[in-house]
């Protein structure tokens, strides 16, 4: 997705960021906010797509916490690939 | 006819002949356009696969109890068509900002590794202590997707 144009970002609230990392394998950006105060929006297992021209968000959705079914991420790697024109 | 500089299969300077033509054409591939869109044209400044072939995706990491999934890896692709539409702005965009569709999302600042091409465990990247979604507008992406993996 990234070689696609588009970028990633997977944004743990707390936690160890190496632990989370050796755990799923990630390769993509991995961060936690610089003030874990901050009031950020959306909750766990949330994923938004932002156009970056216009940073507005043209996509949400959220996961499930118990794990059923198809991952938050998992649809929006299909959404973010059709709007790459992939 | 222009006479082929290509050296003699096997040899040395063929090797590096080989190895000059793989590094140009990885370079064409990931070409990115802002703002693309899925009807977009032909690929800006390189097209898919020139040269090598595209990456294997990987699988979407299980959510476990108490904890959600990871990103898998990602396919490696061609060039993507940009929009000729987009200019982006010189600054981030004002407010007011919001979290639905078609809401402007704020300029959130986090820490930790940045790894815009995915390549190697993100922890294998330097540690960078302010990445914000300004860095992400700049980045000449044209979109992202952004994982809250924990209650924010």
């Amino acid at each position: 997705m990234t070689d696609a144009g588009g970028a990633v970002v997977e944004s743990l609230h707390t936690g160890n960021l190496d632990a989370w990392i050796t755990a799923y394998s990630l390769s993509v950006t991995t961060v936690s906010p610089v003030d874990p105060n901050q009031q950020l929006i959306g909750e766990r297992e949330t994923v938004f797509i932002v156009d970056l021209c216009t940073m507005k968000i043209v996509y949400k959705t959220r996961g499930s916490l118990a794990g059923l079914g198809d991952s938050s991420v998992k649809t929006a790697i299909a959404k973010i690939l059709t709007l790459l024109g992939k | 006819m222009m006479r082929s500089r290509r050296p003699p299969p096997r040899s040395r300077a063929w090797l590096r002949w080989v190895r000059r033509a793989a590094v140009a054409s990885a370079l064409v591939v990931g070409a990115t356009g802002c703002g693309s869109s899925s009807n977009a044209g032909s690929a800006a400044g390189g097209s898919a696969g020139a040269g090598g072939s595209a990456g294997a995706a990987g699988s979407a990491g299980t959510a476990g109890t108490g904890g959600t999934a990871g990103i898998g890896g990602t396919a490696g692709a061609g060039g993507t068509g940009g929009s000729a539409a987009c200019t982006p702005a010189a600054s981030y965009p004002a407010g007011p900002y919001g979290e639905n569709v078609g809401d402007t999302i704020a300029d959130w600042h986090f820490q930790g590794y940045v790894n815009d091409t995915a390549q190697g465990l993100a922890n294998t990247h330097p540690y960078v202590n302010d990445y914000s979604m300004d860095d992400l507008r700049q980045s000449g992406r044209g979109y992202a997707l952004v994982h809250l993996s924990e209650d924010f």
